[in-house]
This record gives C-alpha cells, structure tokens and sequence, in this order.
C-alpha cells in the first residue's frame, strides 16, 4: 500500500488500519535489530516505539514527511536502539535520511511522556479508562458518564479530576526516583 | 498555587483549542507570569502525552494482531493453493487409464468387465461394451480351456456352454493391432450361471463348436408307442430362447379316462451333453400339471467324426427323472 494511502488513514482518524499497514514493515525492522544484537521481542519494542514517533510527527503541523514512510521508521527504529543500548548515539549523518538532531530531540521527548505513561499504567482501571476516553478517544463528560453509568456529567468531571490528580501525584514521585 | 479543578479545565480548553483569542491570551501570559501554573501546565502537558501513548500502544497491538493474523491466512491460502495444483498436476499426469491391469466389477451374480475409458451398459447387469480394447476371458479347467473372445454389439444372440468355475475367469487385454481381431467396439456378456448368452459377430474366433452343439438341440422330438389296445404319443419342443414344452397323449382301452392328456412347460440347460429340465411355480397352471424338476436327458447325435455308416438318428434320451414312468423313454428329433 503507497505512503499516502497510509497518511490517509490517519489524517481520517482510521489509526488501527493505519498501524496495520505500517506492520508490513516490521519484518526488515526486525532485521535490523537483530543484525545489531537484539532480540524478536527488542525489535517489537523499538518498532512500537518508531510508530509512536512517527504518529506524534504527524500530527505536529510544522513536519513535513521528506522520504518515505519506511525510510523515517527505519531512522527512528535504529537510533531508538541505539539509545536503548546506552551508546552515544552518534549516528552519522549519511545513514539518516532526516537530521539526527530532529529524530533525537523526538525520541527524547517521547522518554518524558513514558515516564507519565508508567504513572498512568499505576492508576486503577475503572481511572485509566475514564482518562483515555477524554483525552484519547475525545468524548465529552456526558457520554463518559453514561458509558460508565456515573450518576451525573459533573460527577465524571470529579471523577476525571480526582484521577488526573492521583496520576500526577504517581508521576511526581517517579520523577524524583528517576532524577535520584 | 492550588490546584483547583478550574485551572485543570482551563488547561485542557487551552490544548484543545476550545479558547477564544482572549482566553488564549490570557493563559500564555499566566504561563509567563506564574511559575506555579506553568509546572501545572507542563505536568497536565505530559500526562496527557502518556494517557495518549496508552492509548495509542493499544491500537498499535490490535494492529500487530490483525497483521499477523492476515499473515498466518495468506500462508494458509498460499499452501492451500499449492496442494490443489499439486493435485491438479498429479490428476493430470499420473492418474491415467490402466488398461492392462484392470480387474473385473463382480455385481450380483454378474462379472462385468470394464476398462475405464468407456463403459457403455448395454443390457443391465449382463453386458458391457468395452471399447479400445480386446477382451479375452481364458477359464481355467482341469480338463479343457475355453477361450470366449467377443465382438462388436451385432447380429443374433447366441446361447453358449461354459464351466461353473467361471468365478476363477482370467482376464486379459489384448492390443488393438492384434491379428486376429481389427474392430475397436467390443461386447462381452458374462453370467455367473452354467450358461450365458454373447452377441458375438460372424467370423470370430468364438467357440464356434459350443454354439453349434446348442443349436444342434433345439427342435421337437417324439416317440410314438403303439400296442394293440394302448397309443402312447409323446412329444418334447425345446426352444431356442431356453424354453421347453413337453405333451403326452394316453390312450388304454381300459384306462380310466380311457384318454388323457399331459402337459408340462419350464427352461432347459445344458452341461455337457446333458439336458436338465427346470420347472417352476409360474410354470403350472390347471392344463401344465407334469413336474419336471430333477429331470434329466442325454443327447444321442451322430459325430461327425464317425465315419462308419451305421443309421443314428438324433434323440433325447431320458435318464432321471421325479416322473417315473418318462425315465428311459427315448424321444426322436422331427426333422
């Protein structure tokens, strides 16, 4: 399937079909982690980890895809592993098709959000779900609260704070322990 | 600062872009001015990045799953396809016609035998048409081997003698380009009984001595017994569809009737030289009252290999029979 067709799918909020398609190119991602020492479950890591990238560069308005699809995850995948091995990720300019500094200053920013996505991952279920409803899926209180029979919208709304809340309480105290 | 609900829906607006202008102003400077509300604002920022990364890692493994399920079918459908062409090709190539080492079909009490070109069904359960080869049945007898070799599907049917070991028939195919036969269609007919009735064509190589001895049978004897104060007129028909009829005409002087009058009707066979005479249930009625059941008669006949001149004229001689009186009486062909 073209590049555009992929784009496409996601410009049209067709995410999942999206992510299919881009699979098609994780055997040769697999390749190459595992030309470089990894294993089959580093490679699905790192290649989960590229489609994150690549989906959070495409919906910033200011990145504008110069190669193909396979060519960008290609460069993310292999400094994601890079960086995952501690090494200097130093990698030379020739074998990126997209500046080093823009790949680099992507995944290390996604590093930031994963440490919120553990505190997020420690909350309860019935929490996880509220908050994925309203900030991923985008539905309003009023259908969060039938979805999830609260009494009230305004009772969502507290419930949605007071799990943010606790969220942000988890995330403070792994940051310290990161920063410890 | 306080974190109140307010600044956490006003963040929220702010990242949705659901602020006017004026709003959206006003939190930018707020995000200048106050520290407080600008590491609020950076917590929210990131732990609304990790909900979404949640969320997006779970659409990427229903993806992956979907990936390798489509994965798993295509190599299914690609296996799949390669055996039915396999099949195709081994049907193709190596499932041809064994003519040489066909076998006959035993059905019922019949033996059929077929090849598996073309099988026509003439006459149910008792013919075959075999065509694209030869077919030549060789029974195995301790005394003698009768060969049948049949032909096309033309003239008159034939009533021909064999053993009743035919359930050890021998089968073999003969080439097309065989001397002694040239058409392709070929008909046996064969019978699990002591008699079996062929269709053969003049000038084979059938077992021409076999049917010219039944032919020779069919026909009308009698015998005819005079005495001074009895007439005894006996009088046999043996058809050439199997049949018989049999009539006795008894006339005493001082018989009670003085005349009666005798009938019997059933199928003849032969073994050998010896006629056996068959009468069954639909056979009698009030006139064809004679049993002929267990009665057998031997065939007298002058051999065309005796070259003496002594007079034999062709007869039936009765020799067993349920019918006291009929055993030893000897029947003269009417010519």
């Amino acid at each position: 399937m073209s590049d555009q067709k992929i784009l496409e799918f996601f410009k049209n909020g067709q995410r999942e079909k999206a992510f299919a398609q881009l699979y098609q190119l994780y055997p040769k991602i697999e390749k190459l982690i595992l030309s470089k020492g990894g294993g089959k479950q580093d490679a699905s890591d790192v290649f989960q980890e590229a489609l994150i990238v690549l989906y959070r560069k495409l919906q910033s308005s200011d990145f504008v895809l110069t190669a193909s699809l396979y060519t960008y995850l290609y460069s993310v995948s292999r400094y994601i592993w890079r960086d995952t091995q501690k090494q200097n990720s130093k990698i030379p300019q020739n074998e990126l098709d997209y500046s080093q500094e823009e790949v680099i200053k992507t995944v290390q920013e996604e590093k930031k959000y994963q440490v919120a996505e553990l505190a997020f991952s420690e909350l309860g279920e019935r929490c996880q779900q509220l908050l994925l409803m309203f900030y991923y899926k985008k539905m309003s209180f009023k259908t969060i609260a039938e979805s999830m029979q609260f009494k009230s919208e305004k009772i969502a709304k507290n419930q949605k704070y007071k799990c943010l809340s606790k969220a942000r309480v988890i995330y403070q105290n792994n940051q310290q322990s990161f920063q410890a | 600062m306080k974190i109140d609900i307010n600044n956490i829906e006003l963040i929220d607006k702010y990242l949705d872009k659901r602020l006017t202008r004026d709003e959206i102003e006003t939190v930018e400077n707020k995000l200048k001015a106050d520290l407080d509300f600008q590491d609020l604002f950076k917590e929210q920022f990131a732990l609304i990045q990790g909900v979404k990364r949640a969320g997006l890692k779970q659409e990427i493994q229903i993806a992956k799953q979907s990936y390798y399920k489509f994965k798993w079918l295509k190599i299914f459908g690609i296996s799949l396809s390669f055996i039915v062409v396999l099949l195709i090709v081994w049907m193709i190539f190596f499932n041809t016609p064994q003519i040489e080492t066909f076998k006959p079909i035993i059905e019922s009490n019949t033996v059929v035998v077929s090849n598996t070109d073309s099988v026509e069904k003439i006459e149910q359960k008792y013919i075959s048409n075999i065509t694209d080869s030869v077919v030549a049945g060789i029974e195995k007898s301790t005394t003698k081997k009768t060969q049948i070799t049949s032909d096309e599907l033309k003239g008159e049917t034939k009533r021909v003698k064999v053993e009743e070991s035919l359930k050890k028939l021998e089968l073999i195919s003969l080439p097309l380009d065989s001397t002694s036969v040239k058409k392709k269609q070929k008909v046996v007919t064969v019978k699990t009984e002591k008699d079996f009735y062929e269709t053969p064509k003049v000038g084979t190589t059938h077992n021409n001595l076999e049917t010219s001895f039944i032919n020779s049978l069919i026909g009308t004897y009698e015998m005819r017994l005079e005495a001074i104060n009895a007439l005894i007129i006996d009088k046999l028909t043996l058809n050439p569809n199997g049949t018989f009829e049999f009539y006795e005409y008894d006339n005493h002087e001082k018989g009670i009737p003085r005349e009666r009058n005798k009938y019997s009707k059933g199928t003849w066979k032969v073994d050998k030289n010896i006629i056996i005479f068959t009468t069954s249930k639909s056979d009698f009625d009030e006139k064809y009252t004679l049993n002929f059941n267990n009665t057998k008669a031997r065939f007298i006949t002058k051999s065309p290999r005796d070259t003496s001149g002594r007079d034999i004229k062709t007869s039936i001689q009765f020799y067993d029979s349920d019918i006291f009186w009929i055993t030893g009486r000897t029947l003269f062909k009417v010519e």
